[in-house]
C-alpha cells in the first residue's frame, strides 16, 4: 500500500477510540524500565505498529498532560496491548505506580506507523535504548508477514538491553551493542550497522530500515542508509500536548520531495516519518 | 427541561460552552472523539492573510498545572482556510466563529475582508492578544489607542458579529475593554494566554525555542476569573470566560463573575470529553437548583462592584 493510501485511510477511516481500560500486568524489566499490560479489546484491534497511544498518568491537574507512549505488543486474541516507558519524570514515575485492576484513561491508537512497501524481503531494525518500544510490535508483524528481519540493538549498559530474549525467540538475527562495553559490540548500535552495511550487500529495492531511539542516533541512521542507498522509516518523539493534529506542538522540521522545509506534526503525520524527511540538528 | 441557550446580542448559542481557538484546530481534529453538533460553538485556529509555519520547536513545555506554548500563529492562511478547512466548518451544526490575526492592521481587515462573501461563519474573534509573535497580535492588545484602531477598521468592513479576544498582559485590563466597546465591539473574550517562561537548569537553557511563551491551563484560572469579574463590572458588553476552565465548576465560576459563556482550551488536550461533561454539568446543576435558563446564573456573584 501506498503511503499516501495508508495515510488517507488512517486520517479518515480509521477509529480513535477513548476509553477507560484496566492494568492488568507490570512488570520492572529493567531499572527504571517498566513494561504495562492493559485491557483494551477496541484499540488493539485497529492498532498497527509503529502508532502510540496518549494515556492520562494521574487525576488531578498535575502533572496535567497526557504521555504519549508506543504501542510495544499487541495480543489480539486476549484484547491485550503492552505499553514500555522509562521513568524519566513526574508522568512516567506516576504511571509505573499505577496498580492492577486500576483503570488507564486511553486515547488511541494515533498516529501514522511503519509502512512496509509489499516488495520489502529484508528489513534491518535499529533500536537504541528506549527505541525498542515501537519497533517490537513491528518485528512481530513482519515475522508474521515472512519477512526476514535482522535486529540490531544498542544499549548504555547490558541491564538495559531490553526485551532482549523475546526479541531472540522472535529472531535468529539478534545483534547487540553496549556503550560501556558490558554485552555484545562495544560502541554505538550505529557502528554496528555501518558494519553490518559494509559487510551485507543488501539490495536497496527489497530493503528497508526501520529505527526508533535517541535523534542524534537516528540522524546518524539517516546518513548511513543515504550514503548506501537503503530506504527507511524512523519513529520520532517530542512533548505532545492534544495528540490529535490540533495544537502544533510537536512539530518537526522536515523537507518535501521537492526539498521545502515545514513543520510537520509528530501527532498526526508521523510519528513514523521516511528517513529523508527529516531535517536534523535544527 | 433546563433552557442552556445563551443570547448574546445577534449571536445565539445553544448552550454557553465554546472550545477555545488554537486548542481545536479545525475543529476536524476532534470528531472522531466529540461530536462537535453538540458544542456551543466552534472557534478556529487563529487565522492570517498569509500562511504560516510558525516558531521552532520545542513549542510546549508542561510546568505546573498548566503548559506553555509558543506556537507563533501557524495557519494555512486565509485562502487555504476557505478552501480546505471551512467546507468542514460549514457542515457543522453549531456556531462557528473565526479567530482572525494578523501582523499589521491591513492584514486584519483583509482577512476579515476575503471571508465577507462565505457563509457558515457567525461570528469573528479579533485576536489581538498572541504572545507569541514578533509583530502584531499582543502589540494591538496592550495600548487602548492601538486596540481601538484596530478593531474599529475591522469594524468599518464587516457586518459579522465581532468578538474581541484580550491580552491579559496589561496593566488595567477594563481600559483596554472600553476601547473595544468604542470600536464597536459586540462582545468581549477574556483572557489569551499569560505571558511565562521556564529554564531547564541542567542545560541552563530556556525550555521554549522563543524564551518566552503563553501559559494556559489550571494555574491561571485565577486571573481569568479575577478579570473577567471586573470587565464584566464596568464593560456594558457580553463578555466570554477562558483561562483554565476544566470542569463544569471551573464554568460555574466564570458565569457567576460575569460571563455570558465560556471556551473550554486546555482542558480538551487533557480530556477531548471536557467540553461535553461541562455541558452535562451546567445542566445538572441548573436542574437541581431548579433553574429554568442558565442565564439565571450569569453575573450572580455576591460580591461588592470591584
Amino acid at each position: 500500500m501506498s503511503r499516501e493510501g495508508f495515510r488517507l485511510k488512517n486520517n479518515e477511516g480509521s477509529p480513535v477510540i477513548q476509553q477507560k481500560a484496566p492494568v492488568i500486568t507490570k512488570e520492572e524489566i529493567a531499572a527504571g524500565v517498566f513494561l504495562v499490560g492493559v485491557k483494551s479489546p477496541q484499540i488493539t484491534m485497529h492498532a498497527q505498529p509503529g502508532q502510540f497511544l496518549h494515556v492520562r498518568v494521574g487525576q488531578g491537574p498535575e502533572p496535567l498532560l497526557r504521555r504519549p507512549l508506543s504501542i510495544f505488543q499487541v495480543d489480539r486474541k486476549r484484547g491485550v496491548l503492552s505499553l514500555l516507558f522509562r521513568v524519566a519524570g513526574k508522568g512516567t514515575n506516576l504511571l509505573s505506580r499505577r496498580r492492577l485492576g486500576e483503570d488507564l484513561d486511553l486515547v488511541g491508537p494515533l498516529g501514522q506507523g511503519f509502512d512496509v512497501p509489499s516488495g520489502t524481503r529484508t528489513a534491518l531494525i535499529v533500536a537504541g535504548g528506549l527505541g525498542v518500544a515501537p519497533l517490537f510490535f513491528l518485528a512481530q508483524d513482519l515475522v508474521r508477514r515472512g519477512i526476514s528481519i535482522h535486529f540490531l540493538m544498542g544499549a548504555r549498559c547490558q541491564d538495559q538491553l531490553l526485551c532482549r530474549d523475546q526479541l531472540q525467540a522472535l529472531s535468529s538475527h539478534l545483534q547487540v551493542s553496549t556503550d560501556d562495553g558490558s554485552d555484545g559490540f562495544p560502541g554505538l548500535v550505529t557502528q554496528l550497522l555501518e558494519e553490518f552495511l559494509r559487510r551485507e550487500n543488501l539490495d536497496s529495492g527489497s530493503t528497508l530500515i526501520c529505527s526508533a531511539g535517541p535523534e542524534a542516533m537516528l540522524a546518524k541512521v539517516a546518513s548511513l542508509a543515504c550514503q548506501f542507498g537503503i530506504p527507511g522509516q524512523i519513529s520520532m518523539e517530542r512533548n505532545m500536548a492534544c495528540g490529535l493534529g490540533a495544537c502544533l506542538g510537536c512539530v518537526v522540521l522536515c523537507r518535501s520531495r521537492e526539498r521545502v522545509q515545514t513543520y510537520r506534526r509528530v501527532c498526526v503525520d508521523g510519528p513514523v516519518f521516511r528517513l529523508e524527511e527529516v531535517v536534523f540538528g535544527e | 427541561m433546563v433552557d442552556l441557550s445563551i443570547e448574546m446580542g445577534s449571536l445565539r448559542l445553544k448552550n454557553p460552552v465554546l472550545v477555545a481557538s488554537g486548542t481545536y484546530g479545525w475543529g476536524q481534529e476532534y470528531r472522531r472523539l466529540l461530536d462537535p453538533d453538540l458544542l456551543g460553538g466552534l472557534i478556529t485556529k487563529a487565522v492570517t492573510l498569509h500562511p504560516r509555519e510558525g516558531n521552532p520547536p520545542p513549542r510546549i513545555v508542561e510546568t505546573s498545572c498548566g503548559l506553555l506554548n509558543s506556537i507563533g500563529l501557524a495557519n494555512v492562511g486565509v485562502e487555504a482556510f476557505i478552501r480546505e478547512k471551512l467546507p468542514f466548518l460549514q457542515s457543522v451544526k453549531t456556531a462557528v466563529i473565526v479567530n482572525v490575526a494578523g501582523s499589521t492592521l491591513e492584514e486584519y481587515v483583509e482577512v476579515v475582508n476575503r471571508l465577507e462573501e462565505h457563509s457558515g461563519i457567525d461570528a469573528l474573534e479579533i485576536n489581538i492578544s498572541c504572545p507569541n509573535v514578533k509583530e502584531g497580535g499582543m502589540i494591538f492588545g496592550c495600548d487602548p489607542q492601538s486596540a481601538c484602531r484596530l478593531l474599529s477598521a475591522v469594524r468599518k468592513v464587516t457586518q459579522r458579529f465581532l468578538i474581541a479576544k484580550l491580552s491579559p498582559n496589561v496593566t488595567d485590563i477594563a481600559t483596554i475593554a472600553h476601547s473595544a466597546v468604542d470600536a464597536g465591539m459586540e462582545a468581549i473574550s477574556l483572557i489569551n494566554t499569560l505571558v511565562g517562561m521556564a529554564i531547564d537548569v541542567n542545560t541552563g537553557r530556556p525550555r521554549l525555542s522563543t524564551v518566552t511563551g503563553g501559559l494556559s491551563g489550571p494555574a491561571i484560572k485565577p486571573v481569568a476569573l479575577a478579570m473577567v469579574w471586573k470587565v464584566a463590572q464596568k464593560v456594558s458588553l457580553p463578555v466570554i470566560g477562558v483561562g483554565g476552565i476544566m470542569t463544569t465548576e471551573d464554568a460555574m465560576e466564570f458565569l457567576l463573575a460575569g460571563a455570558c459563556a465560556v471556551q473550554v482550551g486546555t482542558a480538551n488536550f487533557v480530556n477531548p470529553q471536557a467540553p461535553l461533561r461541562i455541558i452535562e454539568g451546567l445542566e445538572e446543576v441548573c436542574s437541581r437548583r431548579g433553574l429554568r435558563s442558565i442565564r439565571e446564573l450569569v453575573g450572580q456573584v455576591e460580591a461588592a462592584d470591584g
